[in-house]
C-alpha cells in the first residue's frame, strides 16, 4: 500500500506541474510569424510519468492537466483543443515507449509525441471550421515538432536520470521487491 | 532542410497579383474579396467578430473570446495563409489566383 500511496502522490504533484508549466505556456509572447507554435512543456511531464508510472495513472494525469488547463482561462473549444492534442501525444509516445533504446531515443519518442499532438490538433481544428486550409500549416508545425521534442525530452530525460535513485513507487522496483 | 522547401512552396507563395480572401463560417462562405482591389480600409462586422479589410490585406481586428488568438495572428494576404477563429468557428484563407480563377461574366 506504501506503494500505492508514493504513486497518487507522484501523480498529484505531476498533474500540478504541468498544469502550472501549460498555464506559464499560455503567458509566453504570441509571435504572428509562427502561429499555434508551443515549446509543450507539459509534454515534459508526461514523457517524465510515462516512464515511471503505470499507463493508467498517466492518462489521468494527461487529462486532468488538460481540464484544469481548461478551467484556468479556457473554453471548451480549447480543452477539446488541449485533450486531442494530449491525448494523441501520449498514445503514440505509449505505442513508441516499448521500443525504446532499440528503435527510439528518448527524443525520438518525444518528436514523435509532439507531431502527433500537431496533428490531431490540426485534425480538429478542420473539424470545428469544416475546412482542411489549416493543413498548410503543417510543415511548420511538423519542424517545430522536431525542435520542441527534442528540447523537451532533454529535460525529461535529466529528471529521470537524477531521480533513478529515488523511489518513485516506480514498478520495476515494486516487482523487484 | 526538404520540408523548409516544402514549406516555402507552400506557405511562401511569391504574393499573387489577385490574392482573394475568403471568410467562412460554419464552412458557410460569409464574404470573398479581392484583396488587391481593396482601396479604403473598411471593418465588416459578424457580431461575434470583426474583421478588418485593408489594401492587399485582413485580418481579425476584435473577437469576442477570451483567448483571442484569431486578433494576435495579425494581417494575412499571401496566399495559403489563413487565420481562424476556433471559438466562433470562422475561418479567413487567402487563396491564389491560380485556385479561384473563375471568371462568371
Amino acid at each position: 500500500m506504501k506503494g500505492r500511496t508514493q504513486r497518487l502522490a507522484l501523480a498529484g504533484v505531476l498533474t500540478a506541474v504541468a498544469a502550472v508549466l501549460s498555464y506559464v505556456e499560455n503567458l509566453l509572447p504570441f509571435l504572428p510569424a509562427l502561429p499555434g507554435i508551443k515549446p509543450g512543456l507539459a509534454n515534459v511531464v508526461t514523457l517524465f510519468s510515462l516512464f515511471t508510472l503505470p499507463g493508467s495513472v498517466t492518462l489521468a494525469i494527461v487529462v486532468c492537466r488538460c481540464t484544469l488547463g481548461a478551467l484556468m482561462g479556457g473554453n471548451p473549444i480549447s480543452l477539446a483543443f488541449s485533450l486531442a492534442g494530449a491525448l494523441a501525444a501520449l498514445g503514440v509516445m505509449r505505442l513508441l515507449k516499448g521500443k525504446l533504446d532499440r528503435w527510439f531515443s528518448l527524443a525520438g519518442i518525444s518528436v514523435a509525441g509532439a507531431t502527433a499532438h500537431n496533428i490531431a490538433q490540426l485534425a480538429v481544428a478542420a473539424l470545428i471550421l469544416r475546412d482542411t486550409a489549416v493543413f498548410a500549416y503543417l510543415p511548420i508545425l511538423m519542424i517545430s515538432s522536431a525542435v520542441t521534442g527534442i528540447l523537451t525530452a532533454v529535460v525529461a530525460q535529466a529528471l529521470l536520470s537524477r531521480s533513478a535513485g529515488i523511489p518513485l513507487g516506480r514498478r520495476k522496483e515494486k516487482n523487484a521487491v | 532542410m526538404g520540408l523548409i522547401a516544402l514549406w516555402s512552396v507552400g506557405l511562401e507563395r511569391p504574393v499573387s497579383a489577385h490574392p482573394m480572401a475568403v471568410v467562412t463560417r460554419d464552412g458557410q462562405e460569409i464574404l470573398r474579396l479581392d484583396l488587391s482591389k481593396v482601396a479604403e480600409p473598411q471593418d465588416y462586422d459578424f457580431g461575434t467578430n470583426i474583421i478588418r479589410v485593408e489594401p492587399g490585406r485582413i485580418g481579425f481586428v476584435e473577437a469576442d473570446c477570451q483567448d483571442q488568438i484569431c486578433v494576435r495572428t495579425g494581417m494575412i494576404g499571401r496566399a495559403g495563409q489563413s487565420a481562424a477563429c476556433l471559438p466562433n468557428r470562422i475561418l479567413i484563407k487567402i487563396e491564389g489566383q491560380g485556385e479561384e480563377d473563375v471568371i462568371i461574366g
